[in-house]
């Protein structure tokens, strides 16, 4: 008779998700599920809509990224066009990108991780969170708000609003930056700087005080996928896809991500609405692969600015003899290591000239029936990928997002952590189980607002379940 | 003059859950002295803004009442939900008190009954109804808190 833990969440929309952990006869962890029980469907309702609106609909798919899905709908409205945009209009579109990553990563590493990190897994639940980390480093806090709020106020500036806007649409950008607006964000570049060294600081901090529980949270060799530049540097905006394994062989290179559906299938499980994409050459499910900041800090040969290329090299001595760090918790030293290289090169590209310059959109009409675009979102790549009719009135959308491409990786990850941790024996999880499970699919980040388009609020439910189907336990958040 | 912010936020493209978007546009047509935020959902960064103002209101689509509702709030870090990307009110209002000394003296969750969450750019038209109530009941609060000042 197996068991079954359950984690559910209490929330005011219908989608929701949740993690089921399986016990056998001996009660020993057989498999644990991450479930996402909400509808996609947004594809469907961009169809007749008119590829010039896209970057603005899409955009609203989100609140947290919804600069990654403008730039990605513009890029495949390019493609559509066929333009190549003007210098000054790519370079604000990476500024974008690279602000979008600064503000995403800051939310993710001081106000959902950090917690864990500096409190504890173990510690109080009632105070594990953002207010027990302001009483145990309020500058620390409030360096990390800031943070996020520079990105934001970034994309503020560029884009005439903090959400949602508009600004980046097919052939380039809307409007040129307001040069006055340029010694402003130039003006938080040392506070920055500063901020993403206190984080890295605490994260080296933190990988020795838990060197003993790291090795079990999502540690397994899998491919690792993203952009790179054509020299093979660190790639945010455009670029090739490279494919590592999880040995650190690179098995594909150069692949032209406008291909994306020769390299990617999507496999379907009836236990979630979400897909789960794979390398079609390993087939389902040998082709897991891992996207965002673990598999781009991996697969990438350098980075072109100074701190984070010395990070860089810190980062990849982790991996041994192996060639590449495949364990998950390293998620988070990646992703400071991308805060880092989001300063230095919004600094570098601040005092470009070009950046100023007024030609900023390149105009066309459509002249290809379909497109695809591709940027690296702050949880990896992320492609959009539109068929249109001559009057560019959108026929079929599919939208590959990147927190989908760690699904096979995340179900994985809370195996390893569920059998590790729980003593199925007890039928009981102790909160710091839970924590753990639950920071083990935080190490990702996943946005599930933009893989199943949800309201916004997904919080996580719990299940431990016996073999017959008896609810051994639950909790929910 | 207390300072007044209005927040308005929900995803524009999930029909009755732009509700509080819809509201904070409309309200900052008619009192352009006050500062209207428009946000897919609430983000801790607000908290050093919401420091600075005097009354703040909070305007969201619920799918739990059956008349448009509105009432006070205090910070409070019991209803903390900030393990995931999304932060509710008296979470932000106790990191506003907590990280910049300073809450508004009055703070209000503005309910805006709704029912479909399909997606769409279209309000259900009793969610119209009680968006414009909503805003009626705003407006006179926002009124009421000027001439007290």
């Amino acid at each position: 008779m197996s068991k079954t833990i359950t984690l559910a969440p209490v929330t005011r929309i219908e989608g929701h998700a949740k993690i089921t952990i399986q016990l056998d006869d001996n009660n020993d962890v057989i498999d644990a599920r991450f479930h996402v029980n909400e509808f996609r469907g947004f594809e469907k309702f961009t169809e007749g809509r008119l590829l010039w609106e896209m970057p603005g609909i899409t955009s609203r798919i989100c609140g947290i990224c919804p600069a990654s899905h403008l730039l990605t709908s513009a890029k495949a409205g390019d493609d559509i066009l066929a333009v190549e945009i003007p210098e000054t209009a790519e370079k604000l579109r990476r500024l974008l990108t690279l602000a979008q990553w600064l503000q995403s990563h800051a939310l993710s590493f001081f106000h959902l991780s950090a917690p864990d990190f500096l409190l504890g897994f173990d510690s109080n639940p009632a105070t594990r969170n953002v207010f027990g980390l302001i009483a145990a480093d309020k500058e620390f806090t409030k360096r990390g708000i800031r943070l996020r709020k520079y990105g934001q106020e970034i994309i503020e500036i560029l884009g005439g609003r903090r959400i949602h806007t508009p600004w980046t649409v097919p052939g380039g950008v809307r409007e040129p930056l307001d040069p006055t607006k340029k010694d402003y964000m130039l003006g938080w570049i040392p506070e920055a700087k500063e901020t993403v060294g206190l984080a890295l600081d605490a994260l080296k901090k933190i990988h020795k005080k838990y060197a003993k529980e790291i090795p079990e949270f999502g540690n397994f060799r899998s491919l690792l996928v993203g952009l790179v530049s054509k020299d093979g540097g660190l790639e945010y905006y455009d670029g090739l896809l490279r494919i590592k394994d999880g040995n650190g062989n690179t098995i594909a290179d150069k692949l032209d991500p406008r291909k994306y559906f020769e390299y990617f299938g999507e496999a379907v499980e009836p236990w979630s609405y979400l897909k789960f994409p794979y390398y079609k050459p390993l087939d389902y499910p040998d082709g897991m692969y891992r996207v965002g900041p673990l598999a781009r800090v991996n697969i990438c040969d350098y980075i072109e600015t100074p701190m984070a290329e010395a990070e860089r090299k810190v980062f990849k001595a982790l991996s041994g003899n192996v060639g590449v760090v495949n364990n998950s918790f390293y998620y988070h030293y990646a992703r400071c290591i991308e805060m880092l290289f989001a300063v230095e090169k919004i600094e570098m590209l601040l005092k470009d000239p070009a950046l100023l310059g007024t030609n900023i959109r390149a105009q066309a009409s459509v002249n290809r029936p379909e497109g695809v675009g591709c940027t690296e979102a702050p949880r990896g790549v992320l492609f959009h990928h539109y068929k249109v009719n001559k009057d560019g009135v959108i026929l079929k959308a599919n939208l590959i997002i990147a927190t989908a491409q760690n699904n096979i990786a995340m179900n994985r990850t809370v195996r390893q952590i569920a059998a590790h941790f729980i003593d199925g024996k007890k039928g009981k999880i102790t909160e710091g189980i839970l924590n753990r499970v639950e920071a083990g699919i935080r190490c990702y980040d996943p946005c599930l607002s933009c893989s199943t388009h949800a309201l916004g609020q997904m919080p996580l439910h719990i299940e431990l379940v016996s073999a017959s189907g008896e609810v051994l336990d639950e909790v929910q958040r | 003059m207390s300072k007044v912010l209005v927040i308005g936020y929900g995803n524009t493209l999930r029909g009755d859950d732009a509700a509080g978007v819809q509201a904070a546009e409309l309200i900052a047509k008619r009192h352009p002295e006050i500062v209207c935020v428009c946000l897919h959902q609430l983000v801790p960064e607000l908290s050093e803004q919401i420091a600075e103002f005097d009354v703040v209101f909070f305007i969201d689509a619920q799918k739990d009442i059956t008349q448009p509702n509105v009432r006070l709030v205090a910070p409070s870090i019991e209803a903390d939900q900030s393990r995931t990307h999304f932060i509710s009110p008296e979470s932000l209002l106790a990191l506003s008190q907590q990280l910049y000394q300073h809450v508004p003296a009055k703070a209000y969750i503005v309910g805006i009954p709704a029912s479909q969450f399909e997606f769409s750019e279209k309000l259900s038209v009793q969610t119209d109804s009680a968006m414009h109530e909503c805003i009626e009941l705003v407006d006179r609060m926002i009124l009421e808190t000027q001439q007290m000042a």
